[in-house]
This record gives C-alpha cells, structure tokens and sequence, in this order.
C-alpha cells in the first residue's frame, strides 16, 4: 500500500497521519498517469525563494519533490509543488492550500525514508 | 568616428549572437538526444528506463535550466533566429515532460520580442504549431500572472495570442 494517495477525481493529496490538501494536476497539460510512483526523499529541495515562480507559494517561497513512476511512462519532470503563480500544471501535483504544511511532513521523514504515492483516477 | 563606433558595435553584437549560439545550442540538441534515448528506453526493463529517465531529468533541471536563464536574459536583446528554431524544436521533441520552466521562459521572450515569436510559430506545421500555441498560451499566462497592468502592452500581445488560438482551429 502507497504512503499518500492523490485522487484525480477529488483532487485531494492524503498522507494519513500527516494531513491531506486540496491539489491539482494538469489543466495546462495531462495530468499525472495514474499508478504508483516512488517519491524521491533524497531529491526534495529546500523551502526556497529561489525556485521557480510556479513553484512558489504565497509566502514567495517554494519547494520541488520528485516523483519517479514504478511503471512504464515516457513522462518526465513529474513531482509535487505549490500550486503557484498560475493555477493549474503541466503534469505535476500542484497543491493549493497551506503547502507549507506538506513541506514540513515530508521534512520531518528521515532522508533514507521509503515513501510511495499512488495517483488513482 | 561615428563609423568607427557603429563598426565596433556590429562586432559586439555578433560576438553576442555567436556567444549565445555557442552557449545554448548544444544544451539543447544534448537534452533532446537524452530525451530521445529515455523515450526509446526498454519499456520492459524498469531499471534500464529508469536509468535514463535519471539522466534527462538531472540533465533537464541541471544544464538545461541554466540554457533557458541565459535564453531568457540574451534573447531579448537580440533576438537570434537560429536559437529560437532550435529552442522551438527543443519544446516540441520534449512533449512528455511536465517541467514548466521552458514554457514561462517562451511566454518571457513573446513579451519583449513578440514579432519573431509570431513569425516563428505561424511556419510550423499545424501539429507543432498547435502545440506551441497552447505551450505558448500557458507560458504567457504565467509570466503574465497578476501583473497584466504593468506590461504596457499588454492587451495587444494578448490579442495577438487570443488570434493565433482562434486561428488553430
């Protein structure tokens, strides 16, 4: 089983025991493929002014944390951020509410930590 | 002496172009060929695609990204054809990826050079130029995002897209 789910439908990011948020994937673009993905603890950026603007939240700040899929997909560049400046994404998990909050959970796992997400339809 | 300086300043601005070109170029025909390689990358063997999914991407975030900061800041100023084919074609192989980087940096450069931007789109083919439109549409919107009344012309550029949309169809 997945440690945190995105629901496509719903638009929702759970983590259970850590929270869940209102989040978006697509609109300029396909939305993430559906399947299991292996999020890349080690790759997570730091909670930065310097990262892009559609990475940033409203606080001018922003982070990136990559996603590798566990199947088979031509899809590149694929990971979860603040849902900044323009709504919406090419792909990735963009989240809208209190990103700060999402950052911090994964902050808090330790480095070599196994964290999977399931993207579901 | 005004030949003198105009001379010296047609040297300047070539050494610009040519910098530029020498810069930019072979990052972008290098990512393409990486991209190339993790698309035909064995569908069956995880670990193989994997492996070069690391090598674009790390490639993309990496060198690439530092190729659209230059393109952004240099492109402006002078506004080379060849690097904007060669940026055009960059955006169309590499189609799978979701980095949005390269979008807001075309959506950058339509806002000071709109007319070789337009002129550039319109010669594509109409699957290309479909594409580019929408990719287009996206990185405008977001250079554009909340500062609409602080471009001056604003509104004309818009128009200008909002015409290449209808005419997409």
């Amino acid at each position: 089983m997945a440690t945190m789910t995105f629901s496509k439908s719903t638009n929702v990011l759970s983590w259970p025991g850590f929270g869940s948020w209102s989040a978006v994937s697509g609109g300029w673009g396909d939305s993430l493929p559906s399947g299991i993905y292996t999020v890349e603890r080690r790759k997570v950026t730091e909670y930065t002014k310097s990262i892009g603007i559609g990475f940033q939240d409203k606080t001018g700040k922003g982070y990136f944390v990559p996603l590798t899929p566990q199947f088979s997909s031509i899809r590149t560049g694929i990971g979860i951020h603040p849902d900044g400046n323009l709504p919406g994404t090419k792909g990735c998990i963009g989240i809208r509410d209190n990103p700060e909050t999402f950052y911090r959970a994964i902050a808090s796992t330790s480095p070599a930590a196994n964290i999977t997400l399931q993207a579901i339809d | 002496m005004y030949k003198i300086l105009g001379v010296l300043l047609l040297i300047f601005t070539a050494c610009q172009a040519v910098t530029l070109n020498s810069q930019i170029i072979p990052t972008f025909h290098k990512y393409k060929e990486l991209n190339s390689q993790f698309v035909k990358s064995t569908k069956d063997n995880q670990k193989e695609q994997n492996k070069e999914r690391e090598a674009v991407e790390t490639y993309m975030y990496d060198e690439y990204t530092k190729a659209l900061n230059i393109l952004k800041k240099e492109y402006c100023l002078n506004p080379n054809k060849d690097v904007l084919n060669e940026f055009i074609s960059v955006l169309i192989a590499t189609k799978n990826s979701a980095y949005e980087a390269p979008s807001l940096v075309l959506g950058e450069i339509y806002i000071c050079q709109p007319n070789s931007i337009l002129k550039n789109v319109t010669s594509l083919s109409k699957q290309n130029k479909n594409y580019i439109i929408d990719t287009l549409d996206f990185g405008f919107k977001s250079a554009t995002y909340n500062k609409e009344s602080k471009i001056t012309n604003y509104t004309e550029l818009n128009d200008k897209l909002k015409s290449l949309k209808i005419g997409k169809k």
